[in-house]
């Protein structure tokens, strides 16, 4: 008797499981079904939520009948939300509950992770569905399309690749130098970068471009994420006397006191700052410390970007939310989606997959076209990764001369 | 058979025991009296080799003990019932008990079990009973179990009456002479002056950490100092 | 023992293979057999960490180090190296094993169990951060990826084939890992090993007066415990096919594990196989609930604590009937 009960107990507890995990939600008619999938949980939950407020916004305004269509006819198209918590087991998890669960035509993500990315995109082959991811940059999903363009033909990757910014300030200086807006000297750059992927990955790339000009690079200084002590890399710096300097954090907090006591160490180099002076925190100290500073990138800016300030308002009504990077970004990416749909005519996945190959569209942080790697394309031409200067109250374009917004001072 | 020799034992930088010297013999019942901290557990658990001493030195049957660890010394004919039973309170009664042949031949284990349920004939109608459940007394009696089922020829008991009532102090007391007529010498603590002497062939007083005092059973409880501090004592303190 | 394995194991083991088998032939959906994959791996990985936590007592909080150990090896060995999956997992659970002997070790000096806890937290973020430095091998966290899946197998006709997006051939394999270990783990604990580590747990100080060796049978615990969270690793990784130092050895996965383990029943037999399907489920389920999901998961592992504070394997059906059995576990577990 005992051994059956427990059995039993034991049988309906795993049946009982499966059965509502097996449950199929009913969903509403719609023509296209597109899933999206990104953090909507966890440490990235913040920029997740940016994504999702972008891609409601486009996906409303499309079926609002005040999208940008291809065609007279565009489809009314249904937006599916899934988390991936960051992880990439759960997008997993996440993209087969779109398929069979939502049936969805399309995939929109990971929007921000790249390592969610690279297992993602193995869903495209195995399940026929178009992926598109948004924000990861990572070089390695690229350099996977090439290893294999047949198996992934249905991926491609909203984001340049991350050697963007390497090119964006080597591209700049070329020009400066050009231009006499920054004297090349002895030719030798230095870096103090934070201690992680990002910040090292972004040293050696700029290093790379610059030793092919036949620069030499001084010193590689990497910190601890979250340091604010920066005088010995700064004395030992001066010491070197390098006539590039360029910085790379993630927190507001280290590049302000690193700017701060570059300063005070008076060195002559031309100081190019990475990735933090997008952070509010630190622009609003800016003006004081870091005037004519050059920084990148300057991808969204509604204070100086009439179309910027216009999106940002549009995303205020909507959710009262301040819109950042992460909006505008997730916006172009559905609406690039949703074009290549429309143009396609059907839910055919490989039709959408080549539209969206031919995307060939103007969006809010610059022009989506993808190259042989499926990759959007940065540069002046295409995404641009702008290159910035504080100057005065605010921070002005300065390169590419097609999207500057000043001359540098 | 079981001899201690100028055993010295430290907790830290704290000694514990001076120099103490004891034997048992072959058949004997003996005990080790002392008040609270005068290391009479500490005597125990160095015979057994479950605290290291600093100094002297451990003979069973003249051989050595000094190298062979606490794991060892059952394969040796010792074992030890532990201060406060000390069972495995989720086990069942039958696996606490089988547990005290760990260190004999699996072969044995049946023998072991019978011989060791003879002696203790109550224990049967509780073999499958959570051992954590059990009465104190019957927990002594599963912790006296699990220690003959080594099969020793020497049993260290500490404090086996701690917490029992009178009536199951005598059946403890009558199981422990059981099993010495079985040819199973005993090293006993306790600190009922009365108790220990009554029972024991002979007895060693200990205070603070030194043996003041031996001899027989019958001698300790006549003697004038163990009347005067001991008994006196106790005497009040059950009043 | 009963109270680690139940009454009958086999008889409850046996069950859940029939009901393993019975889910392959069912038209099951891609999404729901992934989900199960996920949870017979974590599932794996939850019962070899619940021999030192649970079974043994050990708090022990480094585990997904060894997890994050055996996928990594197993996916060096066979990216670069080129050696089959179904050979280089064995390499993966043999090098958590070592490395839980040697973390074992110092360990056994430590009496504090807060300071083993702390120690074994310290190992796993060293090896996160070996892994996430190990760029020029591992990438980092830019994501180590093109580890191959599992050779796929042939049965005359039919090809069973392995990885994300076979879902079928991934869940019978991690199922047949899974029960196996299972199977293993069921012998060992029925035998003197068991009894050994039940011993260890309820006293150290009697175990060792009956002559149990705690060093060794403790060191053997942890190689065995670190092996089979190393084989489960090595399994995620062949299977999810990429690998960042964090998501296999970053605090959330030390969470999700110690969830599992104690919503199922911390040394209990099917705790982590209970723990792993429920906790794994319901983070499926209450995905319909959007944002909120992760707080409501959250207040569902609390509720579970509170309404089972044994573990789902603790829980037993007629609880009345049995009243007197309760009584016993409670007082014996409260002594």
């Amino acid at each position: 008797m005992a051994t059956h009960s427990e059995g039993r107990a034991m049988a309906l507890r795993m049946l009982a499981l499966m059965l509502v995990a097996g449950t199929a939600g009913a969903a509403q008619a719609q023509d296209v079904r597109i899933g999206m999938i990104g953090p909507m949980t966890g440490p990235a939950a913040n920029t997740g939520t940016a994504h999702r407020e972008g891609m409601e916004l486009a996906v409303k305004e499309w079926n609002e009948g005040a999208g940008d269509y291809v065609t007279d006819q565009p489809p009314q198209v249904e937006l599916v939300v899934e988390d991936s918590n960051s992880k990439p087991e759960v997008a997993i998890g996440a993209a087969q509950r779109l398929m069979t669960r939502n049936e969805v035509d399309m995939i929109v993500g990971d929007t921000l992770h790249s390592h969610v990315t690279l297992a993602l995109m193995e869903m495209a082959p195995q399940y026929g569905v178009p992926i598109l991811s948004a924000e990861p940059v990572s070089s390695a999903i690229a350099d996977k399309v090439l290893s294999d363009p047949e198996r992934y033909a249905l991926y491609y990757k909203g984001n340049y690749n991350s050697d963007g910014y390497g090119k964006a300030v080597h591209g700049f200086y070329r020009w400066a130098f050009e231009n006499d807006v920054v004297p090349e000297g002895n030719k030798s750059i230095a870096f103090v970068v934070e201690d992680t992927d990002y910040g090292i990955a972004n040293a050696e790339k700029i290093g790379e471009l610059f030793e092919a000009d036949g620069w030499t690079v001084a010193a590689t200084e990497t910190t601890p994420t979250g340091t604010t002590d920066f005088y010995p890399q700064l004395s030992k710096l001066r010491g070197l006397d390098p006539d590039i300097l360029v910085s790379v954090f993630t927190l507001a907090n280290s590049g302000l006191s690193f700017v701060r006591q570059l300063d005070e160490q008076a060195l002559e180099a031309s100081h190019m700052a990475i990735f933090y002076p997008t952070r509010p925190e630190f622009m609003e100290q800016a003006p004081d410390i870091a005037d004519g500073m050059f920084w990148a990138a300057l991808q969204f800016s509604p204070e100086i970007t009439p179309e910027h300030r216009e999106f940002s308002d549009r995303i205020e009504a909507e959710f009262g939310a301040v819109a950042n990077y992460s909006h505008a970004h997730a916006y172009c990416t559905m609406v690039v989606a949703l074009r290549a749909v429309d143009a396609a005519g059907g839910t055919d996945a490989d039709a959408i997959a080549n539209e969206i190959g031919g995307t060939d569209y103007d969006c809010l942080v610059g022009k989506y076209a993808f190259g042989e790697d499926h990759t959007v394309r940065s540069g002046p031409d295409a995404i641009p990764l702008p290159v910035a200067q504080v100057q005065g109250d605010t921070s002005q374009i300065v390169w590419p001369e097609n999207v500057a917004t000043a001359e540098p001072q | 058979m079981l001899r201690l020799e100028g055993i010295d034992v430290h907790y830290g930088a704290t000694q514990v025991l001076w120099s103490v010297d004891m034997h048992v013999a072959q058949g004997e019942i003996v005990a080790i009296m002392g008040p609270n901290g005068s290391g009479k557990s500490t005597v125990l658990k160095a015979a057994m080799g479950l605290k290291a001493p600093s100094g002297g030195r451990v003979r069973l049957d003249g051989r050595e003990m000094q190298s062979a660890p606490a794991t060892e010394r059952p394969r040796h004919g010792m074992a030890i019932v532990l201060e406060r039973r000390r069972l495995f309170p989720r086990m069942s009664v039958h696996e606490n008990i089988v547990l005290g042949a760990y260190a004999r031949p699996a072969r044995e284990t049946r023998g072991s079990l019978d011989w060791v349920l003879g002696l203790l004939p109550d224990l049967r109608d509780h073999l499958d009973a959570t051992a954590g459940k059990l009465s104190g007394g019957q927990q002594q009696m599963v912790a006296i179990a699990r220690g003959l089922m080594a099969r020793p020829r020497v049993l260290l008991m500490d404090e086996p009456f701690l917490g029992l009532s009178p009536a199951m102090v005598r059946t403890v007391s009558a199981i422990m002479r059981t099993i010495n007529d079985e040819g199973v010498a005993i090293l006993f603590n306790e600190q009922n002056a009365k108790l220990s002497f009554a029972l024991s062939h002979r007895g060693y007083l200990l205070e603070s950490g030194r043996v003041i005092l031996s001899g027989s059973g019958q001698e300790m409880l006549d003697h004038p100092e163990v009347k005067r501090v001991y008994l006196g004592v106790r005497e009040e303190a059950v009043r | 023992m009963i109270e680690v394995l139940g009454r009958r194991p086999a008889l409850t083991l046996s069950v859940c293979v029939a009901l393993f088998l019975l889910i392959s032939v069912l038209p099951v959906n891609d999404y729901v057999l992934h989900i199960l994959t996920l949870s017979l791996i974590f599932a794996m990985f939850a019962s070899g960490w619940n021999l030192t936590l649970g079974i043994l007592g050990l708090k022990t909080l480094g585990h997904h180090a060894f997890f994050a150990i055996g996928a990594y090896l197993s996916a060096i060995v066979a990216f670069y190296g080129g050696v089959s999956p179904w050979l280089t997992i064995w390499a993966g659970a043999a090098l958590a094993a070592l490395a839980g002997l040697l973390i074992g070790l110092p360990i056994l000096r430590i009496r504090s169990m807060p300071h083993v806890a702390i120690v074994t937290l310290a190992f796993a973020e060293i090896v996160r951060l070996i892994f996430s430095n190990l760029k020029d091998i591992t990438r980092g966290e830019l994501g180590f990826w093109g580890i191959p899946p599992f050779d796929p197998v042939s049965f005359g006709e039919t090809t069973i084939r392995f990885g994300l997006g076979n879902a079928w051939g991934s869940y019978v394999l991690a199922g047949a890992f899974f029960f196996a270990v299972q199977a293993g783990l069921l012998l060992l604990l029925r035998s003197r090993p068991g009894m050994t580590f039940a011993a260890i747990r309820d006293s150290e100080a009697a175990a060792e007066s009956l002559g149990i060796n705690l060093s060794t049978w403790k060191l053997a615990a942890f190689a065995l415990s670190a092996g089979i969270v190393g084989l489960s690793g090595a399994i995620y990784a062949h299977y999810v096919m990429i690998l960042t130092p964090t998501s296999v050895a970053g605090p959330e996965m030390l969470i999700t594990l110690l969830a599992i383990i104690i919503v199922g029943g911390a040394g209990r037999f099917f705790g982590p196989l209970y723990g792993a399907l429920l906790l794994t489920g319901s983070l499926e389920l209450l995905r319909e609930f959007g944002e909120y999901r992760m707080l409501l998961y959250g207040a569902l592992v609390i509720g579970f604590v509170f309404a089972a504070p044994h573990g789902i394997a603790g829980l037993r059906i007629g609880r009345l009937r049995r009243r007197d059995r309760r009584g016993t576990r409670e007082r014996s577990s409260a002594a």
